[in-house]
């Protein structure tokens, strides 16, 4: 189990893999960001600022146009916290027909990415 | 009983895949959108019954947070709007005395003191601690302290700022002071060369600034000169310094302009090759940027590359930060097979919360050696981490080693690897606190304690070597060496890093007459770092994090 988590992302893709494979009815699945320009961007910090309950975020870096994880940053710590226990919070990008979702996960609470345009991973070259 | 490994992480994936699987395998269930905050409610404001003590009696902090006397409106420089509501002084006690009560870590050992009598938060909140003291006879809790929440929000997002990059370092505030540069920054105005000659160089002695005598004048304004001098607010600030370097007899005057500066995480990395092998050299100042995760990772596997079979890591001005990176630093030091299953830190709270994290409610506390990137940096979360699989490390140490830089070495010890402790005594502070805002003042509070694997945490008065001088602390093999100025970090024969190739060679410390061979106006045993004046330090870019006494 250990090994699993260590390599979570890359767990994560094969099992969401495997639940496209065995789906019976329109699925879930693993997805990219068609683009990342800044309306995009805007549009996705906006609906993960509000599942964080706050006004902004930042996000880590990467590509979401190629990562199906997106990460929230915490807010940076102040100088006098010199043993922070803050971590990002990890988003899977999620693609349920037509729809977009940001799943947290921590918690599977999925937030919808209205006007937000996805694509599954697994159509990536 | 040791802790399940990562089980919040474990926990994590699970929620992703079972909510994936139910919507792919026929499960029937949609993602389920959120329906946004799970925060209660905050208690309507107004109330006409103002609290009352009763002693050892506490409602719950949610009844008095955020009734402020005076109300804030708008939003902050985060956006956040003021959650402030119409209160008082008499509730914001309230709120500091229950929420002690229920987060702080020695909530036991507060008396309970009737917040009627207090007019001011602040003062109130002081009273809010133990008066305990460790082994030594230093108290128990150095950390209790709040800064208005202005000061809070805008430090904690101000980086770059303005700087020379340089980090220097009191040995003495009071006349004859002794200010020394400790190290540079590259690429910096500190670090650039003139001549062949860098402005500033580990060791350069501050003599004057801008024509005002460092070590000797004692006119308040020309304090305030130098403190704005040495830590100027702009970039693009210009002043002139006369120095004297280590080892030369003549000065010289250098011209500096302030820059804005992200400080580095990783200093400097380089490889000795003894002849005998290897030996890494790391020179780590902080786990607080987002891109330490980065830059310590691709040390490390520079490192490795290079083939290294034993590693210095030089902690002696890192002052902590980031759990996480400190975690993925001991990973990568240890390997999987010596941490896979093992926790790098848990948290400890108070007895009444029952192995629950009173501040976020969290049940599981603890940090993994993690083995990948979590997200802060560049690098995807998820990226593999290099690692050394060192059954021993050798750890440069100060008294500004401090806090997450303690757990580094703690956990360490935690999965038997041998640390090797070259130095002075680390600061001694393995506790930890999650800032609280309420009504425009952030108030820190200890709330938890960090053990290791083998749940231990007990090292309030430091981590001291095995031949040290010192009465208290938690001896590890190793030699207690005073950092040396004389000589730059990472140059083998610079005192502590001479004194940790000499113990892999030999298993020996340098014998105390070759210490004392070292030019004695440039070891010196440090000192608690020091301010000229009141609310500027000296050590900016690697606090201390003990408050002055």
């Amino acid at each position: 189990m250990a090994s699993l988590h260590k390599r979570g992302p890359f767990a994560l893709i094969g099992a969401l893999l495997f639940a496209a494979a065995c789906q019976t009815s329109p699925a879930s699945e693993a997805a990219v960001l068609e683009s990342a320009d800044t309306q995009t961007m805007t549009k996705v910090k906006s609906v993960l600022a509000g599942a964080m309950n706050v006004a902004s975020v930042d996000l880590g870096a990467g590509d979401p146009t190629e990562s199906p994880v997106i990460s929230v940053l915490p807010p940076r710590p102040s100088p006098y916290e010199d043993r922070s226990p803050a971590m990002p919070v990890l988003f899977d990008l999620v693609v349920k027909g037509n729809v977009c979702y940001a799943v947290r996960r921590e918690t599977g609470e999925a937030y919808e990415l209205d006007g937000v345009a996805c694509r599954p991973f697994r159509d990536l070259p | 009983m040791t802790p399940p490994v990562c089980p919040k992480a474990a926990h994590a994936f699970f929620a992703s895949m079972a909510f994936m699987l139910a919507a792919a395998c026929g499960g029937g269930s949609d993602p389920q959108p959120s329906t946004g905050s799970s925060t209660p409610p905050p208690p309507t404001g107004g109330g006409s019954t103002d609290p009352t003590w009763t002693s050892g009696v506490y409602a719950p902090s949610s009844q008095y947070v955020n009734r402020c006397e005076t109300v804030r409106t708008g939003v902050d420089i985060e956006g956040d709007p003021f959650p402030d509501m119409a209160g008082s002084t008499l509730y914001e006690n309230f709120f500091l005395r229950s929420w002690t009560h229920e987060t702080y870590l020695w909530n036991d050992e507060v008396a309970d003191r009737d917040p009627a009598n207090y007019n001011d938060p602040v003062q109130y909140f002081a009273q809010l601690k133990t008066t305990a003291q460790t082994a030594s006879g230093k108290d128990k809790d150095q950390f209790h302290f709040s800064q208005p929440t202005e000061d809070f929000l805008r430090e904690r997002n101000a980086a770059p700022f303005a700087s020379y990059g340089a980090v220097f370092f009191a040995f003495s505030v009071a006349p004859p002071r002794d200010v020394r540069v400790s190290y540079t920054e590259p690429g910096t105005p500190a670090s650039e060369e003139i001549m062949g000659q860098p402005n500033l160089q580990r060791g350069s002695k501050i003599l004057e600034i801008d024509g005002v005598d460092v070590v000797n004048t004692n006119t308040q304004s020309e304090i305030d000169a130098l403190n704005a001098a040495l830590f100027p607010e702009n970039a693009g600030e210009m002043h002139t310094f006369v120095v004297e370097d280590p080892g030369s007899a003549g000065t010289r005057t250098v011209m500096l302009a302030a820059a804005d500066i992200s400080p580095s995480a990783v200093n400097l990395t380089d490889v000795i090759d003894t002849g005998t092998g290897k030996v890494g050299y790391a020179h780590i100042t902080t786990f607080s940027p987002y891109d330490s995760e980065q830059q310590i990772a691709d040390a490390i596997a520079a490192l490795s590359a290079d083939g290294v079979s034993d590693l210095v890591l030089d902690l002696r001005y890192n002052g902590g930060g980031l759990l996480a990176i400190a975690s993925q630093l001991g990973f990568m030091v240890a390997g999987d097979a010596q941490t896979n299953g093992k926790t790098f830190e848990r948290l400890q709270f108070n007895d009444d919360a029952g192995g629950v994290n009173p501040v976020t409610g969290e049940t599981d506390n603890s940090t993994p050696f993690y083995s990948a990137t979590v997200g802060f940096s560049s690098l995807a979360a998820g990226t593999p981490l290099t690692s050394l699989d060192l059954s021993r490390v050798f750890i440069l140490t100060t008294e500004n080693t401090c806090s997450a830089s303690e757990s580094v070495i703690n956990a360490l010890r935690g999965v038997d690897v041998e640390v090797v402790l070259i130095g002075e005594g680390t600061c001694g502070k393995p506790f930890g606190f999650y800032p609280e805002s309420n009504c425009g003042q952030t108030y820190f509070s200890i709330q938890f304690q960090g053990v290791n694997d083998k749940d231990f945490g007990d090292y309030t008065d430091g981590f001291i070597a095995a031949n040290s001088s010192e009465t208290y602390g938690v001896r590890v093999a190793g030699c207690a060496i005073a950092d040396d100025y004389d000589h730059d970090l990472g140059d083998p024969v610079e005192a502590m890093l001479a004194a940790a190739l000499q113990y892999r060679d030999m298993g020996s410390c340098p014998s105390p007459s070759v210490v004392a061979g070292i030019t004695t106006s440039s070891v010196k045993t440090a000192e608690k770092p020091a301010e000229l004046t009141p609310g500027l330090n000296v050590m900016r870019h690697n606090r201390d994090m003990r408050m002055p006494e």
